[in-house]
């Protein structure tokens, strides 16, 4: 049993097909990243993969189990978007974390929000957008997942803190954890993938070891996302 | 050290080719112990999987050798060492040699080349 | 589980309430002392005060309903629920947190209204140079001749309003969670869906009451209480009940957060 299977999961919203019939397997190990241009159904993937999202046809397991309180315990999600009551400060956030996550490592989480100079006492609203989103990452980073599911984990940082988000991504990393990393910006994560999944307009177009990509096609998995895409 | 990878070659051999650069040029010396795989992979940011299979390939090559406990340590054997040198020279010459029989240089025009050019650098 | 959830569910909304509940504090005295102390010149006084008393009273009652309501959409069906609807919890835990949550802040409301009443009298009795004794007030409630069974009375009363105050906080998220159910317009479909459940309550009413018509009444026609609290109660409880798996199989089966 993989760690992850999608089972010919389709889904509309209305007369949009958003995704269409995707099947993958996953196993646990590896880092993947979903890669396709906006609104090729990324986000909705892995939205139905927490369940907050129901597929219109076809169903996800994670462990054997469809969404529910059995996979969230081992899934750790970092959403497209702040989720957290953001009058609360760094610190308050944490005790959130620890009181619903046994998997919540507190020491890590504190001194990864050091090393970016976050300042604990500090309510979220009032951080820039960039300090909100390491945040949250620096949360979700310091749980021991078995499932990491990162919606544009480098989306609006700055390159110092990309390399430092990538190598916290590849410090966690452990042989029992499957991590998908959703993007769009691919020269970025390149390196730290295992595996690659093209997504095009909620369809699956290429699942690839990325090292596998380099030697047959000799090129990059960025030059060869460019030329899958080509508008 | 920097990591620099290019992008249509795997990323694992161009790990071996910097890693056996690393060991030739004593940056890593005959029968150090080497970093981590996950450290390693940290710092070239690369995937940790990759790492260990390159690492595993240089082991193939008796570049390095794993100690069960304790980690991977840089080959200590000099009949290694020495074919490695010899290979790398071979590789060096073999490109040098292609670009100057590219501007249509002869086997014996390099050849003086060389001795010429080593006198001047004297 | 639950128990974690109220730890941070009633704080976030007594952040909120605590401050007005002070500035009511606050108008109630205010009104008090100027009512005492009125004359002509000062009368303006007392017509300000009562209407500033009024308007922090109606801000409270409009704030907790909006606060019930937005406490449960935002956390479950809106952004926040991208980060509640992943937490290890199942989704009764989720709102019957809520539930809880918002049936006790309505009633510290009902309390802190209660309070300033004595405030305003309190306010008054100072003016009117009297001093205030606690142990006097007492004394005198304890010295009025209470009816029978007063006790008993007080329970069922307490725990009628209990019961309907959660039915409708239920209704309320009933009509939320189906109105999000909606693509686009989720405000104007839960206010669609809000009047649907209360035609839908009112039918029910109507098919229970003859059910009932008789038994409020004992044989020499004087009313029986207890012989109306108990089939109210029951109603009460079941409709919440429906509204509860009503939000459940939605939040459970078909959610969908956009």
């Amino acid at each position: 049993m993989a760690r992850i299977e999608i089972n010919h999961v389709t889904k509309q919203f209305g007369s949009l097909t958003a995704l269409d019939s995707v099947a993958l397997k996953l196993e646990k190990g590896q880092i993947v990243g979903l890669l396709g241009p906006n609104g090729s159904g990324k986000t909705t993937l892995i939205k139905i993969l927490n369940g907050l999202l129901q597929p219109t046809a076809g169903n996800v397991t994670i462990n054997g189990m469809e969404p529910g309180v059995g996979t969230k315990r081992v899934v750790a999600y970092l959403p497209d978007r702040n989720a957290l009551p953001d009058y609360m400060t760094a610190s308050q956030l944490m005790d959130i974390y620890q009181d619903f996550f046994e998997d919540f490592d507190r020491q890590k989480a504190e001194a990864m929000v050091d090393d970016l100079g976050i300042d604990r006492r500090q309510a979220m609203k009032k951080m820039s957008k960039g300090t909100k989103e390491k945040l949250q990452l620096c949360l979700v980073m310091a749980r021991q997942a078995e499932v990491y599911l990162l919606d544009e984990p480098i989306g609006g940082v700055d390159p110092a803190t990309r390399d430092y988000i990538l190598k916290t991504i590849i410090s966690n990393y452990n042989e029992d954890a499957v991590v998908i990393i959703s993007t769009h910006l691919i020269s970025d994560v390149e390196s730290v993938l295992d595996d690659v999944v093209f997504l095009k307009e909620g369809k699956v177009v290429l699942h690839q070891a990325a090292d596998e990509i380099r030697e047959e096609k000799g090129e990059s998995v960025d030059k060869l996302f460019r030329e899958v895409f080509k508008c | 050290m920097e990591w620099d990878f290019k992008g249509g070659v795997p990323i694992y051999s161009q790990i071996i080719d910097e890693m056996t650069m690393r060991i030739a040029s004593v940056a890593y010396e005959p029968g150090e112990k080497l970093p981590s795989v996950r450290d390693l992979a940290m710092d070239a940011g690369v995937n940790p999987n990759t790492m260990q299979k390159a690492l595993a390939e240089l082991e193939r090559k008796g570049l390095v050798f794993s100690e069960r406990t304790s980690g991977r340590f840089v080959t200590k054997e000099e009949k290694v060492l020495k074919a490695l040198h010899e290979e790398l020279a071979r590789k060096y010459f073999e490109e040098f040699a292609d670009k100057l029989r590219k501007i249509g240089m002869s086997g014996e025009d390099i050849a003086g080349a060389v001795k010429k050019w080593l006198e001047d650098i004297r | 589980m639950l128990g974690k959830l109220l730890k941070y569910e009633i704080p976030a909304m007594g952040r909120k309430l605590l401050p007005l509940y002070a500035a009511w504090a606050a108008t109630a005295l205010f009104l008090g002392l100027t009512t005492q102390s009125a004359d002509s010149k000062t009368e303006f006084m007392v017509v300000i005060s009562a209407l500033l008393y009024t308007a922090v009273a109606t801000a409270i009652f409009v704030m907790t309903i909006i606060l019930i309501v937005q406490r449960y959409s935002n956390s479950l069906l809106g952004d926040e629920a991208y980060f509640n609807h992943v937490l290890p919890v199942s989704v009764s835990a989720h709102i019957g947190n809520k539930a809880i949550s918002a049936t006790l802040w309505v009633f510290v409301t009902v309390l802190v209204a209660i309070l300033t009443a004595i405030l305003i009298g309190i306010g008054a009795v100072i003016v009117a140079g009297q001093g205030f004794s606690l142990r006097e007030m007492i004394h005198d409630l304890l010295s009025v001749e209470w009816p029978e069974h007063l006790g008993l009375y007080i329970i069922e009363v307490l725990i009628m309003v209990i019961a309907s105050v959660v039915k409708t906080i239920m209704q309320i998220y009933a009509a939320v969670t189906i109105g999000h159910q909606a693509q686009n317009h989720t405000t104007l479909a839960s206010i669609g869906a809000y009047i649907v459940i209360l035609i839908f309550e009112s039918m029910v009413g109507r098919m229970l009451l003859p059910l009932f018509a008789h038994t409020g009444y004992c044989d020499d026609g004087c009313l029986n209480f207890t012989m109306i609290f108990i089939p109210g109660v029951i109603v009460s409880i079941a409709l919440s009940a429906v509204y509860f798996f009503i939000c459940k199989y939605l939040m459970e089966k078909h959610l969908n957060l956009n």
